[in-house]
C-alpha cells in the first residue's frame, strides 16, 4: 500500500560538497537575500505584508503560485517515488491537466473580485465574507495554523537535509540555517519579498528541470529507449498504475486534483493581482510553467530505473538518491548546483508562503473568529511569522519521525477544510453557513482522528484508502448534504456585494 | 450546463468516490470499486469546473463541449487502462514512448486537456468569464463603508 507518507523528504541525501555546487548555492542565497532586503524597504502596512498591496503582475503572480505549489518533493521525493512505484507516482502530477483551468474558473475570478469589494487578506476572510460568519472564518484559521505548522516543519526538515548535503553543517544546524534565511526575508518583506523571491526561485526551478530533462533523454536513449529497458526487466513499472493498485493511483488523482482548490498558500495569491482582466492568461502561463518544471519529476525517476536495470548504475541505496545520483554521474557539476539551488528554492518558496498564511491566520482570522481585532496587524504579523517559524523549526528538529505524520495531515487539512466551503461555496448560492461549518469541522475531525489512529497503528487502511481522501470526500459530502438540509437559510446569509461577486 | 446539473454532478461524483473507498473495505476489493472511482472523477472534476463557469446571464456551447469532453477524457483514459488486457512486456507496442495502457492515461487524461482547457478559458474569458459590465456591477455593489 502506498501511503502519503512516501511523499515526504525525511531521509539524508548523499554528500554534494563539490566547490561548484557550493558556489552556485551561495550565489542563489545571495540573490534571495538581495530581493528580501529590497522588499523589506517597500513594505509599509499589513496589506503590503499579507497581499503585496494588490500590485502584482500576472506573470509574477503565476510563477509565485507555481513556486508555492511545488516543494522540494518535485525534485527529490517525486523522482524517488517514480523509481520505486513507477507510473503510479505520476498520478500525483497528472491532475495538472485540469487543475489550472479549474482553479481559474472556480476561484481566481471570485477571489480577485472579492478583493474589489472587501478588504480581504486571507482565504478565511473569503469564507467569513461569503457566509457572514466570523465563526467559519475562525475555524478555517485554526485548521490553517495546525496544518501550516506540520507542513512547514516537513519542508524545513527537507531544507535542512539539502543544506547539510551541500555544506556539511549537520542536520539540526541545516534546519536552523534554512529557517533563518527564509525567516529573514519573510519577516522583513512579508509576501512582497515572497512573490519576488518566488519569481526568481520559480525561474531557477523551471530552468534546472528543463536542462535535466534534456540530459535524461540523452542518457536514457529517448523515451523509447528508457521504456524498452524497463519493459525488458520490470514491466510493472510501466503499467498504467505502476506498482500500486488502480484505486490507490486514482486516489492520488482525486486528492491532488480536487485538493488543489484548497491550498491557501497558493490560492490567496489571486488577491494580489493588479488587474483582474489579466486572469485571462493565468491557466496558460501556469500550465506552461508547471509542465516544464515537472519534467524532472517524471524523467529522472524513469531514467534512473532504466539505467539501474541496464546495469549502468548500481541499485539505489534509497529511492530519494535518484536525482542526486543521476546528476553527479551524468550531468555537469554546474547543472547539479543549479538543481540543488532549485530544490532549496522550491522548499523556501513553499515555506515562505506558509509563513504568510500561518501568520495571517494567527493575527487576523482567529481573532476575528473570537470577535476581536488586532490593532497593529503589520507588527503582529511580523511577530506571528517569527513565532510560527520557531515552533515549526523546533518540531522539525525535535519530533523525529513524527514530522512525517504532521506533514501528511497538513495537505489533508487544507484540502478537506477549505475545498467545500471556499471552492464550492463561492460558486453555489444555495450553500449555507451551517454547511460550511459542518464541512470544516468534519475535515478537521476526520483528518486528525484517522491520521492519528493510523499513525499509532490502531488499524490499517486497505490499499488505496487514506485518511486524507476519506476526510476530503466526507467534508464535500457533508457540505452538500447540510447545505441542502438548511437551504431555507441560504438567501439571508449572502450580502449584496458578495452576491454580485458570485454572479459575475 | 445549469447550476443544478453542475451541483448534481458534484454530488453524484462525491457519492461514487465514497462508494469506491467503501468497496476497498470489502475483502478482495471488488473490481467495481475502481469503476465507481473512475465514474466519480469523471463527474466531480468537470462538475466543479462547471460550477465556476456558469454566468448569471450568458451561456457558451464551446464551454459546455469542453467540459463534456473533459468528462469523456477522464472516463475513456482511465477506463481503457482498466479494460485493456494488462500484458506489458519487452515486446509491447509503444505509443509515443509508453505501452498502450499507460499511454491512454498519460496522453488522454494528462496531455489532451492540458492546453485545451486553458485555451478555452482564454478564448471565452472576455465574452463569458469577465466582461467590463461584470466588473462595473461588482464595483457598484461595493458597500460605502468597505475599504477594498
Amino acid at each position: 500500500m502506498t501511503r502519503l507518507h512516501a511523499l515526504l523528504q525525511t531521509a539524508a541525501l548523499p554528500a554534494l560538497t563539490e566547490p561548484a555546487i557550493i558556489g552556485v548555492m551561495l550565489a542563489y542565497f545571495a540573490v534571495v537575500a538581495g530581493i528580501g532586503w529590497w522588499a523589506s524597504r517597500q513594505t509599509r502596512n499589513a496589506s503590503d505584508f499579507f497581499v503585496a498591496g494588490q500590485g502584482i503582475g500576472l506573470f509574477t503572480m503565476t510563477i509565485a503560485a507555481m513556486s508555492a505549489t511545488l516543494s522540494g518533493f518535485a525534485f527529490i521525493g517525486g523522482p524517488g517515488l517514480v523509481y520505486t512505484i513507477g507510473l503510479g507516482a505520476v498520478f500525483i502530477v497528472l491532475p495538472l491537466s485540469l487543475t489550472n483551468a479549474q482553479g481559474a474558473w472556480v476561484l481566481a475570478k471570485r477571489l480577485r473580485l472579492l478583493a474589489e469589494v472587501r478588504r480581504v487578506m486571507t482565504v478565511p476572510d473569503a469564507i467569513g465574507a461569503r457566509y457572514r460568519s466570523p465563526a467559519a472564518q475562525g475555524l478555517a484559521g485554526v485548521a490553517i495554523v495546525i496544518a501550516v505548522i506540520g507542513y512547514m516543519a516537513t519542508n524545513l526538515l527537507a531544507l535542512g537535509l539539502v543544506i547539510d548535503a551541500v555544506f556539511r553543517t549537520g542536520l539540526s544546524t541545516g534546519v536552523w540555517i534554512g529557517a533563518g534565511v527564509t525567516l529573514a526575508y519573510s519577516v522583513g518583506g512579508g509576501i512582497l519579498a515572497g512573490v519576488y523571491t518566488d519569481l526568481f526561485q520559480g525561474s531557477v526551478m523551471a530552468l534546472a528541470s528543463l536542462l535535466v530533462f534534456v540530459f535524461v533523454l540523452q542518457v536514457g536513449g529517448g523515451m523509447d529507449g528508457i521504456s524498452t529497458s524497463i519493459l525488458a526487466s520490470d514491466p510493472a513499472v510501466l503499467s498504467p498504475w505502476g506498482k500500486i493498485t488502480p484505486l490507490a493511483a486514482l486516489s492520488f488523482f482525486f486528492v491532488f486534483g480536487i485538493g488543489a482548490l484548497g491550498q491557501p498558500h497558493v490560492v490567496h495569491k489571486f488577491y494580489m493581482l493588479r488587474d483582474v482582466r489579466k486572469l485571462k492568461w493565468y491557466p496558460l502561463v501556469m500550465t506552461a510553467a508547471m509542465s516544464v518544471t515537472l519534467l524532472l519529476f517524471i524523467g529522472v525517476g524513469l531514467a534512473v530505473k532504466a539505467l539501474v536495470l541496464r546495469g549502468d548504475l548500481p541499485p539505489l541505496a534509497r529511492p530519494d538518491d535518484a536525482t542526486p545520483v543521476f546528476l553527479m554521474r551524468f550531468a555537469p557539476v554546474w547543472l547539479a548546483g543549479l538543481v540543488f539551488a532549485g530544490v532549496a528554492a522550491a522548499i523556501m518558496s513553499t515555506v515562505n508562503a506558509f509563513m504568510s498564511v500561518g501568520a495571517a491566520a494567527l493575527t487576523h482570522d482567529i481573532p476575528t473568529g473570537l470577535g476581536r481585532r488586532v490593532h497593529d496587524e503589520l507588527r503582529a504579523g511580523r511577530l506571528a511569522t517569527v513565532a510560527i517559524t520557531l515552533v515549526s523549526t523546533l518540531v522539525a528538529v525535535q519530533s523525529g519521525t513524527l514530522v512525517a505524520f504532521l506533514g501528511v495531515f497538513g495537505w489533508g487539512l487544507f484540502a478537506s477544510t477549505l475545498v467545500p466551503a471556499l471552492a464550492i461555496g463561492l460558486n453555489w448560492a444555495g450553500a449555507t453557513r451551517q454547511g460550511a461549518i459542518a464541512s470544516i469541522v468534519t475535515g478537521l475531525v476526520v483528518t486528525l482522528v484517522f491520521e492519528t489512529l493510523a499513525w499509532w497503528k490502531v488499524f490499517t487502511f486497505p490499499a488505496g484508502v487514506t485518511a486524507t481522501a476519506l476526510a476530503l470526500v466526507s467534508s464535500i459530502g457533508m457540505f452538500i448534504a447540510i447545505s441542502c438540509w438548511t437551504r431555507a437559510d441560504a438567501p439571508s446569509q449572502i450580502d449584496d456585494d458578495i452576491r454580485a461577486v458570485m454572479e459575475a | 450546463m445549469s447550476r443544478t446539473m453542475s451541483l448534481a454532478a458534484c454530488a453524484a461524483g462525491t457519492l461514487l468516490i465514497a462508494i469506491a473507498y467503501l468497496s476497498a473495505f470489502i475483502p478482495g476489493g471488488p473490481s467495481w470499486g475502481v469503476w465507481c472511482m473512475i465514474a466519480g472523477l469523471a463527474l466531480l472534476c468537470p462538475g466543479v469546473m462547471a460550477l465556476g463557469t456558469r454566468h448569471r446571464s450568458r451561456r457558451s456551447t464551446l464551454l459546455n463541449v469542453a467540459l463534456v469532453l473533459t468528462a469523456v477524457a477522464l472516463a475513456v483514459g482511465f477506463g481503457l487502462a482498466v479494460a485493456l488486457p494488462g500484458s506489458e512486456s519487452a515486446t509491447s507496442l509503444l505509443v509515443l514512448g509508453f505501452p498502450v495502457r499507460a499511454a491512454s492515461v498519460l496522453y488522454i487524461v494528462g496531455v489532451a486537456p492540458l492546453f485545451v482547457l486553458p485555451a478555452v478559458y482564454a478564448i471565452t474569458f472576455d465574452t463569458l468569464t469577465l466582461t467590463d459590465d461584470d466588473i462595473a456591477r461588482v464595483r457598484a455593489a461595493r458597500r460605502p463603508d468597505s475599504t477594498p
